[in-house]
């Protein structure tokens, strides 16, 4: 059996980049972020003694659960982007969610992790359990769509 | 510089979770155990770190001269490397020949690559539907490596980043990044001038079942009855970063030898096995497992014992799977079956495969006389033959390609120079039981640069070491090289032997650089002690060597706008003055920067530069 973790300092310190980074992966659909962390939390938690690490168990969770919501919703064709752009008010956020939506969930995932919580690409393959060949995928290609749709240069 | 969309990324940091995220949690799992996949944290099986892709490097040392198949060849015994698909034997392939021939179409898919490779995805790995990438050339892209692309779009989206090939040293796994056809695509044909053109074509397929989320799964083909336009293709290995093990392409394998393997099983069955023989001779063993421990089941133990009695010759084409498989429609998970079988019907998330030679005999020295013809590609040219060194034992090799090493006085010195589908360079030392081969290949897969590696060598990093075969590799000169060690008699390396090793190893030098010298393809250029963009000259020519982060990638040279210009800085950035004031620059993708006069508002070319082993920077220009 491995060691116990301290599930509450994991949130405190990393639980709303996990959940930023599984909203962007689900479009912004906070449902699914929501539940998806949630129930990996609880899932982590329910099994402390086998995790060996919390952190990459819980993104790899996670994303799992978000992926298959996903994908459920997209086989029973649901209002996906209608209930993405509902959900956020702030200034500016429709629009960058609607620029993530041209891009894969995986896209997103490794975009936000890398780009905005700065974690390196080898770190975004570790907790998303990806490759590290896959997360270069998705962020050249989401690196090369978001420049395409929100713009390249700072105008200053 | 700042690109808009990185900052936009920021908006996000305004939404939080919902306030009962974390209390709900605490109310335990409410979802059944059977919708959530289960975590790879404990399922990666491992031998050793990453061991795989080395042990592949194998086929630069015994495995290129065997794969032109001969007449004759098709015999009961048929000994070197066969296709795994879709035909092993050279009748069942001379046959699919002539049906393509004859314009069968249900075999004239096999003349091209790309649907060769399609096809593989869908009868091979059982997906219903995937995006067939090639791999071709190569483009710096900025901080996430290195780019490989191509104008031919099958079926609409090219380009293939490809940081692993199989004759360069993979620390860890092969990294694969893609480009989207036609944007990024730069101009000229630089790649061409990287690598020169291929006999082996290798593609990316990736399951595309509920978007094109899956890993990748490499596999490369080449013809092997004839290289013409209608000949077939036939695959030679597969490879997926999620499924590995310690054998390599062409690798001679022994009775008795342990095959190991790691896999990233996420959800399902991973299964290791081995075929020897082709018809009657037909020798299996397979092991599978899910656990998140499979130390004692990822190993399966070479068995040829029952040869003898299904006819087999001592030494036989066969081939190394290890697949894993998903749960079938049922939601069953079910070990995956051999692949290759004519009745297998699985459903593969991964599979590496690779052909190799089975012996039933120790007949693993290079020239004994069923290795094939790689015994007979040595001749050691006058001018690598030892000479003196300091030490009464050793005497220093200096290879043609400009690394040295000092090799036991009494260990014999051959050239390991010679050409078929690829060109191998080095040199092989053996004595004391040990054949120590040290060599770099050229013209299979596409290779991408890399720094140097750091000397000396630390042997313990650097090799990998089996039972009796030890591997491993290393960076010189932008160039990649293999080392590839083996116990002569089978047996496992000794102490004092694995010291002769390591000395050998460890003693591996290069000639520091000069700024301006040019080899291999690479050119020297100084580097700034603090890593920042700076103006170069490479060859006279001024160029941009941009950091990226990571490292540096060489924007071509900049036109230059005649006399009284002035190279300088603006903000850190490389900016070039003209005399009538305007400025020229590119950010490090090579696009033109904001302010450039019309006539350099277009892309230049980016190339790759690498750290020499002495810190030069080393550029490559065409």
């Amino acid at each position: 059996m491995g060691t116990a973790h301290d599930y509450d300092v994991i949130w405190r310190e990393s639980g709303a980049t996990l959940w930023r980074s599984v909203y962007a992966y689900a479009g912004g659909i906070r449902e699914v972020a929501d539940d998806a962390v949630a129930e990996a939390f609880a899932r982590a938690m329910s099994r402390d003694g086998e995790v060996r690490d919390p952190l990459a168990y819980l993104y790899r969770i996670a994303f799992r659960i978000a992926s298959a919501e996903l994908a459920r919703r997209k086989r029973e064709e649901s209002q996906v982007s209608e209930q993405a752009i509902a959900d956020p008010n702030q200034n500016g956020l429709p629009d960058l969610l609607g620029a993530l939506r041209h891009l894969s969930p995986a896209q997103r995932a490794a975009v936000y992790l890398h780009y905005r919580a700065d974690l390196p690409v080898r770190e975004v393959a570790r907790l998303t359990g990806m490759s590290v060949a896959a997360v270069k995928v998705h962020l050249m290609r989401g690196r090369r769509r978001l420049r395409e749709l929100l713009g390249e240069e700072d105008e200053a | 510089m700042t690109e808009r969309w990185r900052k936009r990324l920021g908006e996000l940091d305004d939404v939080t979770p919902s306030e009962d995220v974390y209390h709900r949690a605490h109310d335990g799992p409410r979802m059944p155990e059977e919708m959530i996949p289960r975590p790879s944290t404990g399922t990666r099986i491992v031998t050793g770190v990453a061991a795989f892709l080395v042990f592949a490097l194998a086929i630069s040392v015994f495995a290129i001269p065997a794969l032109r198949m001969k007449d004759g060849a098709g015999s009961a015994a048929q000994v070197g490397l066969l296709p795994l698909w879709p035909a092993r034997a050279l009748d069942d392939l001379e046959a699919l020949q002539a049906r393509a021939d004859d314009g069968d179409e249900d075999a004239v898919w096999a003349t091209d690559p790309a649907k060769s490779a399609e096809r593989f995805g869908t009868d091979v790995m059982g997906w219903e539907a995937l995006a067939v990438e090639e791999i071709v050339g190569q483009e710096i892209v900025d901080e996430v490596g290195t780019a490989t692309y191509t104008e031919t779009a099958y079926p609409d989206r090219v380009g293939v980043i490809y940081e692993c090939p199989y004759n360069a040293w993979c620390p860890l796994v092969a990294s694969v990044s893609l480009v989207d056809y036609p944007s990024g695509i730069p101009t000229g044909g630089y790649e061409q001038t990287i690598s020169p053109p291929s006999p082996y074509r290798t593609f990316s397929i990736q399951q595309c079942e509920l978007g094109c989320f899956g890993s990748y799964t490499f596999v490369t083909l080449y013809q092997p009855l004839e290289a013409r336009d209608g000949g077939i293709w036939a695959v030679l290995e597969v490879r997926s970063p999620d499924a590995s093990f310690n054998v390599g392409t062409g690798q001679t394998i022994a009775d008795g030898f342990a095959i190991r393997g790691e896999a990233d099983v996420v959800n399902g069955t991973a299964t290791l096995g081995y075929r020897s023989g082709i018809g009657a001779c037909d020798l299996r063993g397979t092991a599978s497992g899910n656990a998140p421990a499979w130390n004692d089941v990822n190993r399966v133990e070479v068995d040829l014992a029952p040869g003898d009695e299904m006819g087999c010759a001592d030494a036989e084409a066969g081939y190394v799977w290890l697949g894993v498989g998903g749960p079938v429609d049922s939601g069953e998970v079910i070990p995956p079956v051999d692949p290759f079988d004519p009745d297998a019907d699985g459903h593969l998330a991964a599979l590496s495969a690779v052909p190799v030679t089975f012996l039933r005999e120790d007949l693993s020295s290079p020239d004994a006389s069923t290795a094939t013809e790689t015994a007979t590609a040595v001749t050691p040219p006058p001018s690598v033959g030892p000479t003196p060194a300091t030490e009464v034992d050793r005497v220093a090799y200096t290879d043609p390609l400009g690394w040295t090493a000092e090799i036991p006085a009494t260990w014999s010195i051959e050239s390991a120079d010679y050409s078929d589908r690829v060109t191998t360079q080095g040199a092989w030392f053996q004595g004391d039981g040990l054949m120590v081969a040290i060599t770099h290949t050229e013209g299979g897969p596409v290779s991408v640069p890399s720094d140097d590696s750091h000397f000396p060598l630390d042997a313990d990093e650097v090799l990998v070491r089996g039972e009796g075969d030890w591997f491993g590799g290393f960076s010189g000169d932008g160039l990649a090289f293999t080392i590839s060690v083996t116990e002569e008699s089978g047996a496992a390396i000794s102490p004092d032997q694995a010291e002769m090793v390591t000395r050998l190893v460890e003693s591996i030098r290069f000639e520091p650089w000069t700024v301006g010298e040019t080899r291999n393809g690479w050119t020297a250029i100084d580097r700034p002690r603090d890593p920042h963009s700076y103006w170069a000259d490479v060859g006279g020519n001024q160029v941009i060597a941009a950091w990226t982060g990571d490292g540096f990638v060489i924007v071509d040279a900049v036109d230059t706008c005649g006399e009284g210009q002035n190279m300088t800085y603006v903000d850190g950035w490389p900016v070039l003055e003209c005399p009538d004031g305007t400025t020229v620059s590119y950010d490090g993708d090579g696009h033109a920067l904001p302010g450039n006069p019309p006539e350099y508002q277009g892309s230049v070319d980016v190339y790759p530069a690498i750290s020499a082993h002495d810190g030069h920077l080393l550029a490559q220009l065409p």
